[in-house]
C-alpha cells in the first residue's frame, strides 16, 4: 500500500508509542517545546511541515521521548521544509535550548540501553 | 472475522453521531488550550525569552573552547538579529513567543495523538498540517 500521508505507519506507530509511556510532566516539555517553536518560526502549513520533520527526525533516530523535541531542532536546518525559515528555525533552536537549560533537561537525547 | 461489513460505508447518523462526538472533543480541547495558553503566556513573556537566548547562549560559551568559538559567535548573531523584534514585541504589549496558532495547532497535534491511540492508520499528519486549527469561543 503506497502511503500518502507525511509519515509513514511505522513512524507513527513510534510516535504513539513514546507518547503512551512518556511522564505527564515529559509531555508538558513537549507541548511547551512544539508551541514556542510553532510561535516562533510560524503556525501554518509551512511551520507544521518543519515540526512533522523534527518528529520524523526523533523517531529515525530512535529517542524515547518526544520530550527530546528541542534536541532535534537543528536537525532539519538544512531541510527543504526549513530552508525558506532557516532565522526563525535557529531562533527557536536557541530559545529552546535556553528552556531545555532553565528547566534541566538533557542536552542529549534518550536511547534505549542496548 | 474477515468480511466485507467493515468496508460498508457508515450509515448517515451514525457519522453524525460520531461527528457530534469529534466536535465535543475538540471543543473541550480548544477550552483546555485556551488555559494552557494562559499559562504560556504568562510563563513565557518577553524577558523569559530573553532569559533563554541568554542562558543558552552562555551554556554555549561555556562549553564552547576555542573549536566551538564559531557555533558562539552565531548564537551571538542570532541574538543580535532579533533583539530590536523582542524590543518590539515588549513595547507593544505582546505577551511573549507563543502565540494563540502555535498553542492551538500542538494541542491539536496533541489531540490527534490522543485519538489515534495505537492505531497509526488514524493518526493523519497530512490532515494536521494543511488543517488550520480554531479555537470556538464560548
Amino acid at each position: 500500500m503506497v502511503s500518502l500521508d507525511l509519515l509513514d505507519d511505522s513512524v507513527k506507530a513510534k510516535i504513539l508509542d513514546r507518547w503512551k509511556w512518556m511522564s505527564e510532566s515529559d509531555k508538558a516539555h513537549f507541548i511547551n517545546q512544539m508551541a514556542i517553536c510553532l510561535s516562533v518560526w510560524g503556525s501554518d502549513e509551512k511551520g507544521k511541515r518543519i515540526a512533522v520533520e523534527v518528529l520524523r527526525s526523533m523517531m529515525v533516530n530512535g529517542t524515547q521521548t518526544l520530550a527530546d523535541f528541542g534536541l532535534y531542532i537543528d536537525k532539519v536546518v538544512a531541510t527543504k521544509e526549513a530552508a525558506e525559515r532557516k532565522d526563525k528555525v535557529e531562533r527557536a533552536s536557541l530559545i529552546v535550548e535556553g528552556y531545555r537549560i532553565k528547566n534541566s533537561l538533557s542536552s542529549e537525547p534518550h536511547h534505549d540501553l542496548v | 472475522m474477515a468480511t466485507g461489513e467493515a468496508h460498508k460505508k457508515k450509515p448517515a447518523d451514525e457519522k453524525e453521531a460520531e461527528h457530534r462526538t469529534l466536535t465535543q472533543g475538540v471543543n473541550a480541547l480548544f477550552n483546555e488550550t485556551k488555559k494552557i495558553l494562559d499559562v504560556q503566556s504568562k510563563k513565557f513573556g518577553p524577558d523569559t525569552l530573553k532569559y533563554y537566548e541568554q542562558a543558552a547562549s552562555e551554556k554555549r560559551s561555556e562549553a564552547a573552547g576555542k573549536a566551538e568559538e564559531k557555533r558562539v559567535a552565531e548564537a551571538g548573531d542570532i541574538l543580535n538579529k532579533f533583539a530590536p523584534a523582542r524590543d518590539d514585541a515588549k513595547k507593544s504589549g505582546e505577551k511573549g513567543p507563543v502565540k494563540t496558532g502555535g498553542a492551538l495547532e500542538t494541542m491539536a497535534f496533541v489531540k490527534a495523538i490522543e485519538t489515534a491511540r495505537d492505531d497509526p492508520a488514524k493518526l493523519n499528519i497530512r490532515r494536521w498540517v494543511s488543517t488550520e486549527a480554531k479555537a470556538e469561543v464560548a
